[in-house]
């Protein structure tokens, strides 16, 4: 720290503590004890020590034990810690006063919700919150990976195991035809902050706000549910060192089972049609382009602080290798969180700063499959002495020269440089003055910085490059928001009535922008890309360059009030006003209010011990939905991509209107009504929720339809249509057992969902009652839906042929709808659907003595997918390219591939998600370590399921879910060792 | 201390202050489009804006307009069987050929799409001008101009659907739908918009007229609607179409190339025959792109093509066979062994690929079967596109039109020399006389996948016969028109769909 800064903290530290002493006279005394958990006796560390009718006090150090001075006319301290249930203790003559505080007692805890916190006793609304203890544990990457499971209603999937791949995350399923789900993701005050600007290990607590009441203040990006992410903070006290460290070995776990190359020998011996190439090699394709990918992470934190000034910095390091050949990234984040008090503790600043910085090698999925097509007896590299030109045109890799559907992906994987460097900076600072007693005013500013620099370059020997002369290419993009946000509380604690009174004024800023060049015709690999203006493909007019920029504004103006009567009677009333850029110059503003209200039955209980706490709570808020919407959507604008035309024999360039203009375009709305009942039964042993919620969402954004003419596209993104939703969710936790030595914590999660398609039109934009969407592909399906849109319906179902049987020549019989001996699209009809009836989470924590023992099993149950896989390589059409193994449970086939129920199957699952053992070891006060712990977590250990491809979770995002991809990756299984170490 | 609460109400000032100026302001800031209200200000820009309507036009021949397909693909010159795997799509290129579409078929709305987009481009551009401020030279003509070229694509619309919204205007009230015109109401409108516009136009063919229309595009708009006149209006117009025919003959501007391939080569914007031609270009107008659509896979190698062919459209065998061996213009074609550039076999699993004629199934052809299109030059080394321009009226197409028009009139003789010109220019020897079934395969064999084929088996009666995989359909009338497509019925209630879908 600056010495002179260091002074300066000193000196205002020296004059703050005269200030309050000066009021209290010097009679004093000093009381000192410890603080520990009253099951575990294990020392609370950072708990508050208040002196009642004050506000000074101290928190407890690292061991647990705490020192304070206490003023001759103070008789009472009250003590509290996350998570424990708060002590009053009056004090006697004793100077020695140890305190145990009971753990469980949930409702003291404290949520985040939208500006601000609350007690989870007072919360009238569907909000989960989550601590860092709860995390998933193992080479976890990305944030929401964290939660995955742990909260009912929100679906967080992972397609596949790509370490640079993005999770699908859903809250209350899908409330859009326009396929956002994303929820807002709020870091530290940050809304819309990037997940991937925060490591994993420096988050304390997510919280997630799920209903519409909740979420309503933060009115036109609401709808997706918001996710408050807080991370940690310092704790005034002795400062503190850790190290987190692992190393991870992943492998895959389940792959597809292909002919091996004497299966294919065998087989196209036996088929009059195809010839395929025999090179007499034996090549499992698959095995070529993965490996066994080793990870690790190494990750320092340094926190403490006084009772003015506290800091946490931190700085981690992950080195992440993919199961792919050449993909993964390496990435170092560093972060600086530092809150001081000031002005007799009436004005407070949090300052937080991070920047990550990201190296990305991407894996080419077209790469698995192309293993999966490619024909087994194909050698992997060209015999130089046999066909010299072939080995020296492809840099020694076998390849067919014109092939139009398969390319070596060996050499893909391992010839083409395709790379990028993320960096991310997000810095904050947040004031809050206390005006007067109650009165707090708050500002707050950040900014966020991200950038992408990608490269890419196919050599002139790869097959991409051959035809071209090598291809490069580069591109910067960068995005850039600031924001802005004011409010003005007023607290009120009283005897009867707690209120508290909020209104804020937000302002937000984002900008995009970028390039980028592709050039081809190079004369040498050496330069990679980076010498693209070497190439002569621009000059001859086949590169390409590009940029671009746009900006949008989010301005809001919201309000919420918030009161407990008698500690049974809860309120909660807001009110936001938010206006985008974005928005059509008729529909600029948007009004969102939300009401909620609940009543803690303890009261009228009184009689039933077994009740330690029930709460009845109901909300009503109204949110929006504007992810989707494009800057200038609503505008007329005129551009002059590809509008060219020849005058005089020469190319000009020409003008015309890019998009229908819509005056109208605004916001989808969702009205969401949610009732819930919090218990915590039998002493806080069995604590749960139960939330039941209908979510109506109307104004849907879609590229509508319209008439040409009058329109000039035949497509206005607009707003019509209605989707209802509704489910029910149960969280429950419970705690068997709680001896000193022996815990068993039981939690369990359940969600169920269920949604329709009310309706796809307005008065001005009609859908149609039905529209097939998706594309089961080419070959030969090019243009063949997969599902459908149909009012009255659900969303994700499938609408194909409804298979029965084979013929006795092994052509295809589905059911003949309209009976004209033809499958024809009239004889299509629902054939399932992707989304699961329910989703559930089980987490089971053992504590042994010093051992651990973590197992969580998550699942979804009645979700069906189509097996794309299967439709194409179990059929013999597909040759000469290779096929699966399981093609020879259907040898009757003698047909070529259509889409049909057959290859609808039940994806319902249960996964061992993730198991970790830990020891802690008795280390005493004294030494330089503080604390040493070891674990190792295995993740996705093992799948239950009748689903016969890779891995029934499939990408549920969109309008076509359910669908395993012919482009895939595949799924893994990771073993993590990993040591933590305070010192 | 005092340092502190300055320092602090400085820092919650700053933070006020920094949102006050745009407190409300929720304006949007372009950077890489152009507002409304920014254009139209300079000459230059009015010529850009003027050509919009003009590069269009290059969606004709363009796959995903999918206007050449409807046109086509549902004739007996062009095909796409499903191969194997490939070319399946969910029936839509084997129901073109069949006959067998319907109102939902995506060709149709794409093609709609794209000719009404051209409307609504003319409607909006001669709105936009006259409510131009500054001075247009050349007033006249570019009005005439836009409205002659909005009357071909009305013309296109005629031809295809014939019951057709007829909208001239741009600004039109909020939720306007329009409604339905006959086809006769369309085919009037064509001809009076453009005798009433002809005379302002250029009758020069130059580089500075090339691409654009003319007197004689004019002419030959009305030659081709007098033509087909019965099938449209079921009112014969013969001497009109000679009439509009010989105005282009006799004004001695236009001329046969010796080389019928002259008029499909990469440089083919020389052409003494274009009446009226799209330009494309690799660089700078793309979006032509037979090679990859006919092409077989291997000929990459022939034409050293940066991208592989897709190995889809083909003619039939008995179209191939249609030609004389010594018809020069049997080379239109592409069969028989195949070879890489530098002349060595093309091999596909160890054997040399040979292009038959013959296609064995529509729905299960070998990857090697059917006759592909090389009339047009593939330029060595190019992407996805190709620098030919698109010739739409040929000179040769009139001494066709006019022909035919005698012959309907009884005067074979006169018809003779005009299709012996076309006839002998093909390297064959003349015709002792001429017959309209003759004449008919005549236009055949000329116009290959020039959009001419779908007008004349209507036209000449043959629309509902058979063909290789596709039935007789006698007495289906209906399909001489497309349907309206289904999309754009349910965006606008007020159209009804045309007769027997």
């Amino acid at each position: 720290m600056n010495p002179k800064f260091d002074n300066f903290l000193k000196t205002t530290f020296t004059l703050l503590i005269a200030l309050v002493f000066s009021s209290f006279g010097f009679s004093q005394r000093t009381i000192s004890g410890m603080v520990t958990d009253f099951d575990t006796k294990e020392p609370l560390i950072g708990a508050n020590i208040r002196i009642v009718g004050t506000g000074s006090g101290t928190i407890t150090d690292f061991d647990g034990s705490y020192s304070l001075s206490i003023p001759a006319e103070n008789n009472a301290i009250e003590v509290s810690y996350t998570g424990y249930s708060t002590e009053t203790i009056q004090l006697g003559t004793s100077n020695q006063i140890d305190i145990a505080l009971k753990a469980g007692a949930v409702l003291e805890e404290i949520v985040v919700v939208g500006y601000g916190t609350q007690k989870t006793k007072e919360v009238t609304s569907a909000i989960t919150s989550i601590k860092a203890e709860e995390f998933n544990k193992g080479n976890v990457t990305n944030p929401t990976q964290l939660l995955q499971g742990k909260v009912a209603g929100l679906t967080i999937t992972q397609p596949n195991n790509d370490p640079n791949g993005d999770l699908g995350i859903a809250l209350r399923g899908i409330s859009s035809v326009s396929g956002s789900t994303q929820p807002l993701i709020i870091i530290d005050g940050v809304l819309g902050a990037d997940l991937k600007s925060v490591d994993p290990s420096d988050i304390e607590s997510i919280d997630v706000l799920k209903d519409g009441s909740a979420a309503a203040i933060y009115g036109t990006r609401g709808t997706n549910g918001v996710v408050i992410i807080t991370t940690k903070k310092g704790r005034a006290g002795k400062p503190t060192l850790e190290y987190n460290g692992f190393v991870a070995a992943e492998s895959v776990s389940s792959s597809l089972e292909l002919l091996s190359a004497e299966q294919y020998r065998a087989y196209v011996a036996n088929n009059p049609n195809e010839k395929p190439d025999d090179q007499g090699a034996s090549t499992d394709w698959f095995d070529q382009i993965t490996r066994t990918g080793l990870s690790h992470y190494h990750g320092l934190s340094y926190s403490g602080g006084s009772n003015s000034t506290t800091y946490y910095a931190s700085m981690n390091f992950r080195d992440v290798q993919g199961v792919a050949v050449s993909s993964g990234f390496d990435q170092l984040n560093m972060r600086l969180n530092v809150s001081q008090k000031a002005l007799n503790d009436r004005l407070k600043i949090d300052l937080n700063v991070t920047n990550t910085s990201r190296n990305i090698d991407y894996v080419n999925y077209g790469s698995f499959q192309n293993a999966l097509i490619g024909n087994p007896t194909l050698p992997i590299y060209v015999d130089e002495a046999k066909d010299p030109d072939l080995y020296e045109r492809f840099g020694s890799y076998y390849q067919i020269p014109g092939s139009n559907d398969w390319e070596n992906p060996l050499a893909q994987a391992e010839q083409v440089i395709d790379e990028a460097l993320f960096r991310r900076f997000i810095g904050s600072i947040r004031a809050d003055l206390e005006i007067i007693k109650g009165l707090t005013l708050g500002g707050f500013y950040s900014t966020q910085r991200s950038n992408q620099r990608y490269g890419k370059y196919e050599p002139l020997t790869s097959f991409a490059g051959d035809a071209v002369g090598g291809r490069a290419r580069r591109a910067l993009d960068e995005n850039f928001d600031q924001l802005l946000e004011t409010t003005l509380r007023y607290d009120h604690t009283g005897a009867k009535v707690d209120f508290n009174i909020l209104g804020g004024y937000s302002y937000q800023a984002f900008e995009a922008e970028g390039f980028s060049i592709q050039n081809l015709d190079f004369l040498t690999d050496a330069f990679s890309y980076n010498n693209i203006e070497s190439g002569l493909g621009i000059e001859n007019g086949f590169g390409s360059i590009d940029s671009y920029k746009n900006s949008s504004r989010l301005i809001s103006f919201f309000g919420r009030a918030q009161a407990s009567l008698d500690d049974t009677y809860l309120l909660s009333v807001s009110l936001r006003r938010d206006g985008s850029s974005k928005f059509g110059a008729d529909n600029k503003w948007g009004l969102f209010p939300a009401v909620s209200a609940g009543v803690r039955l303890k009261k009228f209980l009184s009689g039933v011990e077994i009740i330690d706490d029930l709460k009845f709570r109901v909300g009503y808020g109204v949110t929006g939905n504007q992810d989707v919407i494009p800057s200038y959507e609503s505008l007329s604008r005129y551009n002059t991509a590809g509008q060219n035309f020849l005058l005089n024999g020469v190319w000009l360039q020409a003008v015309s209107p890019v998009s229908n203009p819509n005056p109208s375009l605004r916001w989808e709305r969702k009205a969401e009504t949610n009732f819930g009942l919090d218990f915590s039964l039998m002493d806080y042993k069995l604590t749960g929720t139960i939330d039941y919620y209908i979510r109506n969402t109307t104004d849907l954004l879609w590229r509508y339809s319209v008439p040409v003419p009058p329109n000039l596209f035949g497509e206005t993104f607009a707003n019509a249509g209605e989707i209802r939703t509704s489910g029910i969710e149960l969280t429950l936790g419970t705690k068997p057992v709680t001896r000193e030595n022996f815990g068993w914590d039981l939690d369990f999660n359940i969600a169920f969902n269920k949604n329709e398609l009310v309706s796809l039109s307005n008065e001005v934009y009609d859908f149609g009652t039905f529209r097939p969407t998706g594309n089961v592909g080419s070959p030969g399906l090019e243009g063949v839906p997969t599902h459908i849109l149909e009012e009255g319906q659900p969303l994700g179902s499938f609408y194909g042929w409804e298979y029965t049987s084979l013929s006795e020549t092994g052509k295809w019989v589905f059911e003949d709808l309209n009976g004209d001996d033809k499958y024809t699209a009239e004889d299509r009809q629902v054939i399932g659907n992707a989304y699961p009836d329910f989703t559930f989470g089980l987490n089971n924590s053992f504590r042994l003595g010093n051992f651990d023992l973590n197992f969580f099993l998550r699942g979804a149950y009645g979700n069906e997918v189509l097996n794309l896989k299967r439709l194409f390589y179990e059929n013999e059409t597909l040759l000469p390219g290779n096929l699966l193994e399981s093609l020879f449970d259907n040898p009757d086939l003698k047909d070529v591939q259509k889409y049909s129920s057959y290859y609808i199957e039940d994806g319902s699952f249960v996964r061992l998600d993730n198991a970790t053992l830990g020891y802690n070891f008795n280390i005493g006060g004294s030494g330089a370590i503080s604390k040493l712990r070891l674990y190792f977590t295995g993740q996705n250990l093992f799948v239950l399921t009748n689903y016969s491809g890779v891995d029934p979770e499939v990408n549920l995002g969109g309008l076509e879910p359910g669908v395993d991809p012919r482009q895939y990756y595949p799924r893994t299984r990771t073993v993590t060792f990993g040591l933590n170490v305070g010192f | 201390m005092k340092l502190s609460i300055k320092i602090s109400s400085i820092l919650l000032a700053g933070l006020f202050l920094f949102g006050i100026p745009s407190c409300t302001n929720l304006d949007e800031d372009l950077y890489d489009t152009i507002g409304e209200d920014n254009f139209f200000r300079t000459e230059e820009e009015f010529a850009a804006a003027l050509g919009a309507a003009y590069a269009g036009l290059r969606d004709f021949a363009f796959q995903d307009t999918r206007y050449w397909n409807s046109n086509e693909h549902s004739t007996d010159e062009a095909i796409a069987p499903t191969r194997g795997a490939d070319w399946g799509d969910g029936g839509r290129w084997i129901r073109l050929h069949q006959h067998t579409w319907g109102p939902d078929d995506a060709d149709f709305n794409d093609a709609w799409n794209f000719l009404y987009r051209g409307v609504n481009t003319c409607n909006r551009l001669i709105y936009q001008f006259e409510n131009f401020e500054g001075e247009i030279t050349n007033r006249e003509a570019i009005f005439a101009e836009l409205k002659v070229l909005r009357a071909f694509y009305y013309y296109l619309l005629c031809d295809m659907f014939g019951n057709v919204p007829l909208v001239t205007q741009f600004d039109v009230p909020d939720g306007f739908l329009p409604t339905q015109a006959t086809r006769q109401e369309v085919f009037n409108f064509v001809e009076s918009e453009i005798k009433n516009n002809m005379a302002q136009l250029s009758d020069e063919k130059s580089l500075l007229t090339y691409g654009r229309m003319t007197q004689w595009v004019a002419r030959a708009i009305l030659a081709r609607l007098y033509l087909n006149a019965g099938v449209y209006v079921g009112a014969e117009r013969w001497q009109d179409c000679i009439d509009q025919c010989d105005a282009i003959i006799n004004s001695g501007k236009f001329n046969l190339e010796a080389n019928y391939f002259a008029n499909f080569a990469v440089a083919n914007d020389a052409s003494g025959e274009a009446i009226f031609a799209i330009p494309y270009d690799k660089k700078f107008g793309p979006n032509l792109r037979f090679h990859l659509q006919t092409l077989h896979y291997l000929n990459k190698e022939t034409f050293r093509l940066q991208t592989t062919p897709w190995n889809g459209f083909c003619t039939l065998a008995e179209f191939y066979d249609s030609y004389e061996d010594d018809d020069a213009r049997k080379a239109s074609w592409l069969v028989g062994p195949q070879f890489n550039s530098s002349g060595d076999p093309l091999e596909e699993n160890g054997e040399q690929l040979v292009i038959t004629k013959e296609i064995s199934s529509i729905e299960n052809a070998a990857r090697n079967e059917g006759a592909r299109l090389k009339k047009f030059e593939f330029e060595t080394g190019i992407d996805q596109d190709m620098s030919n321009d698109f010739p739409v009226f040929r000179y040769a197409d009139v001494l066709l039109m006019k022909a035919e028009s005698l012959l309907r009139l009884n005067k074979p003789g006169d018809a003779l020399p005009l299709v012996n010109l076309v006839h002998e220019r093909a390297d064959l020897l003349p015709y002792g006389s001429i017959d309209l079934e003759e004449l008919y395969q005549e236009r055949g064999r000329e116009l290959a996948w020039e959009v001419s084929r779908r007008q004349d088996m209507i036209r000449f009666g043959k629309w509902n016969e058979a063909w290789q995989f596709k039935d007789a359909m006698p007495g289906a009338t209906h399909l001489n028109l497309f349907p309206i497509p289904q999309p754009q019925r349910d965006a606008n209630t007020n159209l009804g769909q045309n007769p027997g879908y």
